[in-house]
């Protein structure tokens, strides 16, 4: 591997009880490509994802970023190292508008008064650099927005905020067709800006449309990590499926 | 869905926050009858009447103050009444006791304060939800002021030192015209409006109100953020319940009885919906004056107050109707 990876998972553990959802699993992400995280529902790819996040820590495992071991315990830590988590279910404000969620949780809203242009013309200028041209205007609601619209404003967010890993939980989940090519076109043009991506998805041709690795999550352990152009289709679902083994050396 | 205005310089924000449909609406509303008010009676608009209204809406706009913090955070809390009582009272026993009229006041509002921030713990840390804390809590407070009044009203004697300068603050008027309640009221109100749309608080207030777990994912600390919500409920309360003290030099245990219904009335008629993330300390104050001028308008004209009970009830199922029937429009629209 060229590049050294800017977040190193090893060999984490997350139980629930007597429930052990995570038993050790590895993964990595290099700056400037998109790792896809696949794997059916309970692989555990949510519970790793959340761990990322400082919401639910680790029980035992070594995370690194960029080469330095670190402990996750909170979103605010986390937010701290430059990782950030676009949820599902989106965590965005309805009642806010673009703006007020790019900035939501920013520290650098003091405890006095902020500047509200200074943060209006922040928020257009990083929606400017991805190349967002689906919302008119950045003072709208968010409860206005459509579902490519939202995921585009919670992706904006994380460049807002100098992430340097971004996680996508699903990000394609519920949209259309053309709404999913603009929100890939998105994470394609975030990881050229250096950032490095991790994306969760079901949705196969999609994985195979923007990622450049790809991790296999079975039952909380991770059996294959494989370079996108090594593989196909058939073995990913393969190995999400249990029925195939990955053989070779692990990207 | 064009992009070009995305980059364009807006207007100031202020701007378009003045003209939010729902302020404009209780704005044009508190016009309304303000006309309605000088047609009826021509004592209405003279400037003696209206600063005694401003006087006598001044202890429920402090206390609305307060609670519009707790209502944008999909709060409620029912125990300002019983706040007020307990503040009064713990002021009242201790300028009674003999001791300096600042040091009774401290003493008053740090009972609020401490009053509010118990609601706020058993609200974040037991997790029960605001309504039963504080329907709770407004049962508890009440009980303890009647319990160390013993039951018994507390009247100021003017006669001991320091009384006088003690019932300046609800009685006094600035160069003899402007009530004291009313300045304060407005120094708390500026606050208010300060702490609300412009500072780190009152973003995330909103924030919590609208999505508390995207709040909580994106790391605003939610417990931090109710919890100061109810402290500044009960410090308000409290601060009211000086004032009530200080203008009538006379307090008793069942004093503010229902005066948390009036204040969420006053809230909901500005504007704040009841699950949270909406509404604006304007609305709040508008609202307030709303409910200071409709009650004045009543009692200049002669019509009895329990009409005014009635009138009062129906304003607020009123002024929630139109505003829900705006937002369906604006949906559709």
């Amino acid at each position: 591997m060229a590049e050294a990876p800017i977040i190193e998972l090893t060999n984490i553990v997350k139980s629930f009880g007597p429930v052990s959802v995570l038993k050790g699993v590895n993964l990595r992400a290099y700056p400037g490509k998109v790792t896809a995280l696949v794997g059916d529902n309970g692989a555990g790819k949510s519970t790793l994802i959340k761990g990322l996040a400082g919401v639910q820590p680790y029980d035992s495992g070594e995370v690194r970023f960029a080469g330095e071991a670190v402990h996750l315990h909170s979103p605010r830590e986390a937010s701290r190292l430059g990782i950030e988590v676009v949820y599902q279910d989106l965590a965005l404000c309805d009642n806010l508008d673009i703006v007020q969620n790019m900035f939501l949780g920013r520290e650098e809203l003091g405890f006095g008064t902020f500047d509200e242009g200074l943060m209006e013309r922040e928020a257009a200028e990083t929606l400017r650099q991805l190349s967002v041209r689906t919302v008119s205007s950045v003072r709208q609601k968010v409860s206005s927005l459509s579902g490519g619209q939202r995921q585009t404003v919670a992706i904006a967010r994380s460049v807002l905020k100098k992430a340097k890993v971004v996680v996508l939980d699903e990000p394609t989940a519920a949209l259309g067709v053309a709404q999913t090519e603009q929100v890939l076109e998105l994470v394609g043009r975030l990881a050229e800006q250096g950032v490095a991506v991790i994306l969760i998805s079901h949705n196969l041709a999609d994985v195979f449309a923007v990622a450049d690795y790809i991790s296999v999550l079975y039952l909380g352990q991770m059996v294959a990590s494989v370079k996108a152009e090594d593989t196909n289709r058939d073995d990913i679902v393969g190995y999400i499926t249990g029925s195939k083994t990955y053989n070779g050396v692990q990207a | 869905m064009t992009a070009t205005s995305v980059l364009a310089p807006k207007a100031s924000f202020d701007v378009r926050k003045l003209l939010h449909a729902r302020e404009a609406g209780v704005f044009a509303a508190l016009v309304l009858l303000f006309i309605l008010g000088t047609v009826l009676s021509p004592n209405f608009a003279q400037s003696g009447n209206l600063l005694s209204v401003g006087q006598q809406i001044s202890q429920i706009g402090i206390m609305a103050i307060g609670a519009t913090f707790v209502i944008i955070n999909g709060e409620i809390d029912l125990s300002v009444g019983s706040i007020y009582a307990l503040a009064a009272i713990s002021t009242g026993m201790a300028i009674a006791a003999g001791l300096a009229w600042p040091v009774a006041i401290l003493i008053g509002l740090g009972v609020g304060a401490v009053a509010g921030l118990l609601n706020g713990l058993a609200v974040v840390l037991l997790g029960v939800p605001s309504f039963i804390v504080t329907l709770g809590s407004l049962s508890v407070f009440r009980g303890i002021t009647l319990l160390i009044s013993d039951g018994a009203p507390i009247s100021l004697s003017a006669k001991q030192p320091g009384v006088a300068e003690f019932t300046l603050l609800g009685q006094g008027r600035l160069f003899g015209v402007v009530p004291m309640q009313l300045i304060i009221f407005a120094v708390i109100a500026a606050l208010g409006v300060v702490l609300l749309s412009r500072s780190r608080l009152g973003f995330n207030t909103y924030a919590v109100g609208g999505n508390q777990e995207a709040a909580r994912l994106v790391g605003i600390n939610v417990k931090t953020v109710k919890l100061t919500a109810f402290v500044l409920s009960g410090l308000t309360a409290a601060i009211a319940g000086v004032l009530g003290l200080s203008f009538l030099s006379y307090v008793q245990g069942v004093t503010g009885t229902g005066l948390e219904l009036t204040v969420i009335s006053a809230v909901i008629i500005g504007g704040a919906a009841l699950f949270g993330g909406s509404g604006t300390m304007w609305g709040t104050i508008i609202g307030v004056a709303f409910i200071g001028l409709l009650q004045n308008i009543l009692n200049i004209n002669g019509i009895s107050s329990f009409w005014q009970t009635v009138v009062t009830g129906l304003v607020i199922v009123a002024a929630v109707a139109a505003d829900t029937w705006q937002r369906k429009r604006k949906t559709r629209a």
